[in-house]
């Protein structure tokens, strides 16, 4: 028998993986004084009803809100505007999967300000299983990216990054550690640099999985928000400290998000998507404040 | 370990060791004995059939963990009610070792007697059986849906007919007295293991292909792992790879003393100890020859 010497060891940090990787992570001298990522949360109480519905025109409210604070604009049509332009072909990257999909409210008060902002109908395609197959997205020269947040076996979380996933033929090839690699679909042509607004949907997030059918309504909450910025990896980085924080109040104890998803930090640090240090992401608050867990 | 869970788990190691098992069933002849109606919940007419690659498409998000415990292939079948259907997963994996580690990857629940191991939740039930893992949902949560559940999955039990072995590994987690209940997993893949016992970044014990693990805690919180390569320069090279972690502040769980061993292809982590003996004991005793299931507890 071999062995090494035996060990007391401390816990890095207690909050569980993004306390921890925000520590491991470190921060470059110029960091420090690079400009912060601008992550808008908006929420509303109104918005789930007690029924489980969506009301379709609160949540448009909530994305006009959030989208005109994101950019600094007086009106939502200003700000979508800057973002997209009539010449644009827009594919809406949605998720459609079938215990929590990206509601169709949602998806139809984008698709509204697209139109507004003088994208025409047949230039603008809402898809998510279907977008290699689909010519809108093949044409496409700007992707709005919307999805539900939930915990997820194999990446730890269902992200704005992950999401992107659909857009390769073999998403199964991107499982490496705990899915590591998702952050280099982004550099692939048919997506790389196209991607002009990320909303991360927190209406009612799963914060943790059971059961090959992944899903339990035990485990999901109404927190009635959206995350809305550019930076896709700032804003999933504060979902999953959302989550994290829901996962303590929930449990009554520090159970880590497993596996951990540091596909996020490799998103930063390993594919330069973005920022996932919170200490470089600039949280605006809108709404309502009960219970925001951050 | 609580009285319920040792008559749980010893048994259900001794019976696994030694019990007799049906011949080995196809999944078409386990769908074909499956019964067509329990009590007010009728079968859909026509089942599913997934492979490796398939099975993406029909449980999104999970399919990666039944395929990390060498899942074959999936019958799925709905039991319809008109108050919420009860869905029947039954995996086929390739040996009785990947159903076990499948059954151990979600450990909450209550136990209940079906096949050689069954935990219980609300709405949702799993046993593992012979070479299959088997999950049975309820969509609706009535008492009806309680008593479906737990009478399909018997009679699923029963079509499965099959009994499986034990993998030999669990035969290194000393003590069985003074394990958690219910703590006790079987893994044969990297990011299994992260998952319930988060490491460090990527494959951290270089598990890769071949290996297979086992993990347990212990009453007093000490947590055993066990990792058998296919050679022992794997398992010296894990060795080597543990002592650079343990050097390092753990990212989670709780403060406490850690060590490790090799000998031959075994590989033994102990963490989160209260005392350096507990280490020393513990590495022993999984490094010993493990005794022969007769004269266990």
């Amino acid at each position: 028998m071999i062995t090494i010497p035996i060990t007391r060891r401390r816990v890095l940090a207690q909050g569980g993986w993004l306390a921890a990787g925000t520590a491991l992570a470190g921060l470059p001298a110029a960091a420090a004084t690079a400009p912060k990522s601008r992550v808008v949360l908006v929420r509303d109480a109104k918005v789930v009803g007690s029924d489980g519905r969506v009301n379709a025109a609160v949540v448009a409210d909530m994305l006009d809100a959030a989208v005109a604070r994101l950019l600094d604009e007086d009106t939502p049509l200003a700000a979508w505007k800057r973002l997209i332009s009539p010449t644009d072909v827009v594919g809406v990257k949605s998720n459609e999967w079938r215990h929590l999909p990206t509601p169709p409210a949602l998806e139809a008060a984008i698709a509204r300000r697209l139109a507004e902002a003088g994208v025409k109908p047949e230039r603008i395609a809402i898809a998510d299983r279907a977008v290699l197959r689909n010519p809108v997205f093949a044409a496409a020269t700007a992707l709005i990216n919307v999805r539900p947040l939930r915990t997820h076996n194999w990446s730890g979380l269902g992200t704005l990054i992950k999401n992107y996933v659909m857009f390769v033929p073999d998403p199964w090839s991107y499982h490496a550690n705990a899915c590591e690699p998702l952050g280099s679909i982004w550099h692939l042509p048919l997506v790389k640099g196209k991607t002009r607004l990320n909303v991360l949907v927190m209406l009612t997030p799963q914060f943790h999985s059971t059961g090959p059918h992944h899903f339990s309504r035990e485990y999901t909450w109404t927190y009635g928000g959206l995350l809305v910025s550019r930076d896709p990896v700032a804003a999933d980085a504060v979902g999953a400290a959302i989550i994290q924080a829901q996962r303590r109040r929930h449990f009554g104890e520090n159970r880590p998000i497993a596996p951990p998803p540091h596909h996020i930090q490799f998103a930063d640090t390993a594919y330069g998507l973005g920022v996932s240090s919170l200490d470089r992401i600039e949280l605006v608050r809108l709404g309502w404040a009960d219970d925001a867990l951050i | 370990m609580t009285a319920a869970a040792e008559v749980f788990w010893v048994p259900l190691l001794a019976l696994a060791l030694l019990g007799e098992s049906a011949p080995p069933r196809s999944l078409a002849h386990i769908a074909a004995a499956l019964p067509g109606e329990v009590g007010a919940f009728r079968a859909l007419e026509a089942d599913e059939l997934y492979d490796p690659t398939g099975i993406y498409a029909y449980i999104d998000g999970a399919a990666e963990v039944y395929l990390a415990f060498g899942m074959r292939a999936c019958l799925a079948r709905r039991y319809h009610h008109p108050s919420g259907d009860i869905v029947l997963d039954i995996f086929e994996m390739g040996d009785a070792g990947g159903a076990f580690g499948a059954f151990t990857y979600d450990l909450e629940g209550e136990e209940v007697d079906v096949g050689q191991g069954a935990l219980r939740r609300e709405g949702w039930l799993t046993f593992w059986q012979g070479r299959f893992f088997v999950s049975l949902t309820a969509e609706g949560e009535s008492p009806a849906h309680r008593d479906g559940l737990l009478a399909l999955a018997r009679a699923t039990a029963a079509a499965i007919g099959e009994r499986g072995v034990l993998p030999e590994l669990l035969s290194h987690l000393p003590e069985p007295g003074r394990q958690q209940a219910r703590s006790m997993r079987y893994l044969r893949h990297p990011a299994i293991l992260a998952t319930h016992l988060p490491l460090g970044s990527g494959d951290p014990l270089k598990m890769g292909a071949g290996a297979e693990a086992a993990l347990v805690r212990y009453q007093d919180g000490a947590l055993l792992l066990v990792v058998r390569y296919p050679s022992a320069p794997r398992a010296a090279a894990s060795l080597e790879a543990a002592r650079e972690m343990i050097s390092a502040p753990a990212l989670t769980g709780r403060e406490g003393f850690w060590g490790a061993a090799a000998a031959g292809p075994l590989f033994v982590l102990v963490g989160e100890a209260p005392s350096e003996e507990r280490v020393r004991s513990l590495l022993a005793a999984a490094l010993a020859e493990p005794k022969p299931p007769e004269e266990r507890p």
